[in-house]
């Protein structure tokens, strides 16, 4: 049978479905993320819940919550690769930038995953509901977006060196902090309960740095996974 | 020659000048003593000199990136190495003031000293990833793409931060931006603080052209002693 | 004596003292490429 010229869209889809399904037996890094989640969000719990702190305190815990579980599983992604030697095959059968919105696709699939499960413990443990749930919602997403387009080729560079320990968080941390102040932002309104207008100004740097960073990283994605 | 020369006396000119003359604060308007202030023509410069430090760094990231000369990867290597000096600092002697006027040594509502820190941060990440890889190639490449990365995180941080992160800024105005603003930079505080700014910028190129030479010398004697 | 004055001697003295340090290294340098050249 011919080989037929077969989309970028569909080989990108086709990685993140390998993804998928090889998460779908060992169950790793979802494991990882999901139960470090709830940890820290029952931690927290134990911690502040009965002082019951105020609105703006807990916005900033939902991405607490959020940056640090995806800190401890979104380091994996091209390190179980080159461990189970599958790197090299991948590398020969497609472009790099297939390969980086593929990861990037599975990444962001994780963590939307990660939100379903926490969101809902989130407001029952800590008794606070979003005002606008259309606000939530589009922070959380958006801000979703930012966090797997901005770590995924960070996590390929960790990757590549020898000595991996914190180095994910380090190098993560200063690039994701423009993410996180205007993703807090919108949080904080949409749980106070506030205008499309508060949150205009946090939204638009929110688009901008993910369609910055998802630009950048895609650019610069094939320096590093061609080393 | 001649130049240092210049920044001799130029840079020993600032010193007399920024001591001996009347302070850039008014005594009416200062917080704390009025002579603190002074420390407005070196404190500034400094920081200056350490961000123009880490985009010499992200420029020779990008020349590496497209020649793979390994010459550039020291010369980003060196800006760096230099530039995290200035920036500690810069911190150091930003705390000081901020003790003596506004009573405590660290206020994380104050988004210049927010952003200096960030900047350290970027620095501390961008050294932790280069003792994390061995081999001197990767090494040079993760380090480019990652200088190139903080980067545009930096400048999102530099320049749409201060407008979102005003919204929940609680400190009295007394950034130093302000208190630039309160100085209406007389003529003769106009004239020392940019010679000081040459000063500081002039004298960071000849130190960095000597830490250059200086790597160029070590690498040449290595490939030396190896044949 | 006036504090000022004070602050400002100790800074001209730490600048000459890193002037003349660096202003040596860079003589050694040269010093050490035109050895390397010839």
């Amino acid at each position: 049978m011919p080989i037929q010229s077969v989309s970028w869209v569909s080989k990108t889809l086709a990685v993140t479905r390998k993804d998928i399904v090889s998460e779908f037996r060992t169950r790793y890094a979802v494991n990882a993320i999901v139960m470090f989640a709830l940890v820290t969000l029952t931690v927290i719990s134990f911690a502040i819940g009965l002082l019951s702190p105020s609105k703006e305190i807990l916005s900033a815990l939902f991405w607490v919550i959020l940056f640090f579980a995806a800190m401890s599983g979104l380091a994996q992604a091209f390190i179980k690769e080159e461990e189970s030697g599958t790197a090299m095959i991948l590398r020969l059968s497609c472009a790099g930038s297939i390969v980086f919105f593929g990861k990037m696709l599975f990444n962001l699939l994780l963590l939307i995953t990660l939100s379903i499960l926490i969101v809902p413990l989130f407001i029952v443990f800590l008794k606070i509901s979003p005002a606008d749930w259309i606000i939530f919602t589009g922070g959380v997403l958006m801000g979703l977006i930012g966090l797997s387009g901005a770590t995924t080729i960070i996590a390929a560079i960790v990757s590549k060196a020898s000595v991996k320990g914190a180095l994910f968080t380090v190098l993560s941390f200063p690039v994701l902090l423009p993410l996180l102040v205007a993703a807090i932002e919108i949080t904080r309104v949409s749980f106070t309960g506030g205008s499309f207008a508060d949150i205009s100004a946090p939204f638009q740097l929110l688009v901008a740095y993910d369609v910055i960073m998802i630009t950048l990283s895609s650019m610069l994605f094939d320096f590093v996974w061609r080393l | 020659m001649w130049w240092k020369i210049i920044i001799f006396f130029g840079m020993s000119a600032v010193i007399v000048a920024a001591f001996l003359t009347a302070s850039p604060m008014r005594a009416a308007d200062s917080l704390g003593p009025v002579d603190a202030y002074r420390i407005f023509y070196f404190h500034v410069p400094q920081a200056w000199v350490a961000s123009l430090a880490f985009l010499i760094s992200m420029i020779y990231s990008i020349r590496f990136l497209k020649t793979k000369n390994m010459e550039y990867d020291t010369k980003a290597l060196t800006a760096n190495k230099l530039g995290v000096m200035f920036a500690v600092v810069a911190t150091v002697t930003g705390s000081i003031f901020a003790k003596m006027t506004w009573g405590e040594f660290w206020n994380w509502s104050e988004i210049r000293e927010v952003s200096i820190f960030i900047l350290l941060l970027i620095y501390g990440g961008y050294f932790a990833l280069r003792s994390a890889v061995s081999d001197p190639d990767t090494r040079a490449n993760l380090s480019a793409v990652i200088s190139i990365i903080f980067a545009v995180a930096a400048l999102f941080l530099i320049f749409v931060l201060p407008r979102i992160y005003g919204l929940f800024s609680q400190h009295p105005s007394d950034s130093i931006l302000n208190e630039s603003g309160q100085i209406t930079m007389g003529a003769t505080v106009r004239i020392i603080f940019f010679s000081s700014l040459i000063m500081f910028t002039a004298l960071f190129f000849w130190v960095y052209n000597l830490s250059v030479r200086v790597a160029r010398l070590s690498a040449n004697l290595l490939l030396e002693n190896k044949k | 004596m006036n504090p000022n004055f004070v602050v400002m001697i100790v800074t001209l003295i730490i600048w000459v003292g890193l002037f003349l340090y660096l202003f040596s290294l860079d003589r050694k340098v040269t010093r050490l490429e035109k050895k390397s050249e010839s």
